[in-house]
Parts: structure tokens; C-alpha cells; sequence
């Protein structure tokens, strides 16, 4: 199984998970309604727990790549995928320093790699949708895991679902044509649903503008390598050009988006 | 206003350019503030000597300004920075 560019096995099933010597650093409830907890030792960034109370308990050595799990009373086969796919294993990768993980849907517009962000009901999943049924390849649904590779910001498929409706515990639907490789960042544009009668437009962004997008899309803000992220997002937004898309909330001009997006990533 | 004679730098606060904008940012709480020429210069002094009646005759001296008037400025400038707990007094 191929996550996020990582090649995985199946977590393996424990009879116990002990916390001991795992004091709390994280916890909250998401909002999938479950209460979720993480778990690490101090000072120790190799290995932790990642608890979804109820129904499935991870426990991950980063150090042997190995990862177990631990069922409880609504714990599922499904749950689990969703679990790992979803939520843990972006934890994994930026407690291992792998990534940097943006709140963001990506797709391919030729050989060009692009992503979408935008607030919550901003539209990203409704404009990765009409992408995809335009026939372009899907990255990611949903989380996106950034590196930067010999100067060059780059972008991981996450996983092949898509879910372009709203559903707790729900990675989507299959999806076929998805990305098998990391590619080359191209380009980041930033959702803006306006009123209904307002024209498409695009505007560059620059400076503060770019940092702050990057910085509310950051996905595991997780009390680790600050420093070193903080330089990252700066270095990712002085490296990769970033457009504010003004969108009519208009679902029956998303094809007016749709052409303003591909005539600009195009001219690229 | 109140006066200062000696700031610090907090731990966990960074400074990087984008775009040539120079950012401050407060890696616990994630606030984040944006310096023009003057502030960039007048934080990497506190940096390394954290005594404001110092780096402000320097900065005086720097672009040639009044110092009195430069005073001014960096006291409302500290002051916006520590609503943001960006600075230690």
C-alpha cells in the first residue's frame, strides 16, 4: 500500500498498547465527534500514541517504521483504514519531519501539479470535484504533504479516495485516475467564494499576504521542529507562486473558474 | 505609554523574508506580524543586546532622525508587539 508517497504494510494487530511513560501532548476532539488523543514521550520524537477514544489505538515507532494497532468496542476494518489513511498517517510523517502537510485539494493540469485552499466550506473539494470530472488526475482530497526537494517544492498523492460530500469516518470514493508520483509544485490557489454576480477574477499575492494562507492552511501544527517549519512555509511562499481566485457562489458558473484556472496554470 | 529599558526576544519567536516583507512569527501561539525596514533593523539590535535606549540611539543615528521622535515610535511599536506576547519586558 503506497501512503502518501511511503510505501507501507498493514499495521500489525496488538493485544495491548500501555501508555505508560506516554504523558499527553495533544488532545482534542476533532471533528469527526470522536475524542482523539496523542500521545508522546519527553523529549522523544521516535515513537507515540495516537488514541481515537472507543475505536482504534495506534501505536507508531518511527525509528523501525513499525506501526500497531489496538482495537476497542467500535473499532472496525473500515474505521481503521479511515484512521490510518486520513489522520495518522499525516501525524507519522510530520512527527518524523517527512512533510509539511497543507489543508488542501491537489490535481494535475497537464504535466503541472496544482492546489487548492480555501477557509472551511470554501469550495476545494467542490472545485477538485469538477477538475476530476474534467478528467484531471487527483493528488489529494484533502491533506497535501510538501517537501522540498535539492531547492524545489514538491507535492505526495496522499491516498486514491475523493469525498466531495460532507461525511463523518468517510474517505470518499475510489478514485482511479490518481497520481502515482511526487511531482513538482506548480502553483497554490487560494478559494475566495464572492457573491453571485461577481466576475471571476485572479490577483497575485505576495509577502505577509502568502504567509498567512500558508500558515492557517498548515494542517498538524504539532509543538515540533518550529523553527525549522517556520523557515519551510517562509521558503515555500517565497518559491511558489501564490492567486487569490475570486469565485462567484454560483455552482452553475464553476466552469467560468474552471477556464480562468486552467487558462493561467497553462500560461505558466 | 510606558517606558523600557531592557527587551527580550522570546525563545520561540522567528523572524524570516517573504516577498521581501520581514515576518515575526511566535511558533507556540502562531501569531505573526509583519516589520517594515525599521523594526526589522531595530529587532535583530534587541537580538543582540536587548536594551532599547541603546538601539534607539543607534537607529537615530542610522537614518539620521531625532532621536526623541524615533523614541516614540519604537515605544508604540514595542507595545504592539508585546499585545501579541511577541516580547518579554
Amino acid at each position: 500500500m503506497n501512503l502518501y508517497g511511503i510505501n507501507i504494510n498493514n499495521p500489525v494487530e496488538k493485544k495491548s498498547i500501555t501508555l505508560v511513560d506516554y504523558p499527553v501532548i495533544y488532545k482534542f476532539y476533532n471533528n469527526q465527534l470522536r475524542e482523539v488523543s496523542l500521545y508522546m514521550k519527553d523529549n522523544e520524537v521516535n515513537s507515540f500514541v495516537f488514541a481515537i477514544k472507543d475505536v482504534v489505538t495506534f501505536e507508531c515507532n518511527i525509528d523501525k517504521s513499525e506501526i500497531f494497532y489496538k482495537f476497542y468496542s467500535k473499532g472496525t476494518e473500515q474505521l481503521l483504514e479511515y484512521w490510518l489513511y486520513h489522520t495518522l498517517m499525516p501525524i507519522y510523517l510530520t512527527i518524523s519531519n517527512t512533510y509539511y502537510f497543507l489543508h488542501a485539494c491537489a490535481v494535475r493540469v497537464e504535466e503541472k501539479s496544482i492546489l487548492f485552499m480555501a477557509n472551511s466550506m470554501g469550495g476545494k473539494s467542490t472545485m477538485t470535484d469538477y477538475f476530476m470530472k474534467q478528467g484531471h488526475t487527483l493528488i489529494s482530497d484533502d491533506k497535501v504533504g510538501c517537501l522540498n526537494e535539492n531547492n524545489l517544492y514538491k507535492i505526495v498523492p496522499s491516498y486514491p479516495y475523493h469525498r466531495p460530500y460532507r461525511k463523518f469516518e468517510d474517505l470518499g470514493y475510489k478514485v482511479d485516475n490518481f497520481e502515482k508520483n511526487k511531482t513538482n509544485l506548480n502553483i497554490i490557489y487560494i478559494l475566495d467564494v464572492n457573491e453571485i454576480y461577481n466576475e471571476v477574477s485572479l490577483k497575485e499575492l505576495s509577502g505577509l499576504e502568502k504567509f498567512s494562507h500558508l500558515i492557517s492552511g498548515t494542517e498538524i501544527g504539532l509543538p515540533l521542529f518550529q523553527e525549522e517549519r517556520f523557515k519551510f512555509v517562509s521558503d515555500l511562499a517565497n518559491k511558489v507562486q501564490m492567486m487569490l481566485v475570486s469565485i462567484p457562489k454560483d455552482l452553475s458558473r464553476l466552469s467560468e473558474s474552471y477556464e480562468e484556472i486552467i487558462k493561467y496554470t497553462k500560461g505558466l | 505609554m510606558q517606558d523600557f529599558k531592557n527587551i527580550y526576544i522570546k525563545e520561540n519567536v522567528f523572524l524570516q523574508e517573504v516577498d521581501g516583507e520581514v515576518i515575526l512569527l511566535d511558533s507556540q501561539t502562531e501569531e505573526y506580524f509583519s516589520l517594515d525596514e525599521v523594526g526589522a533593523i531595530f529587532y535583530q539590535m534587541l537580538k543582540e543586546e536587548p536594551n532599547f535606549e541603546k538601539s534607539a540611539k543607534e537607529l537615530a543615528e542610522h537614518f539620521k532622525m531625532n532621536e526623541e521622535i524615533i523614541k516614540i515610535d519604537l515605544l508604540k511599536f514595542v507595545n504592539s508587539l508585546l499585545d501579541k506576547k511577541l516580547l518579554n519586558v
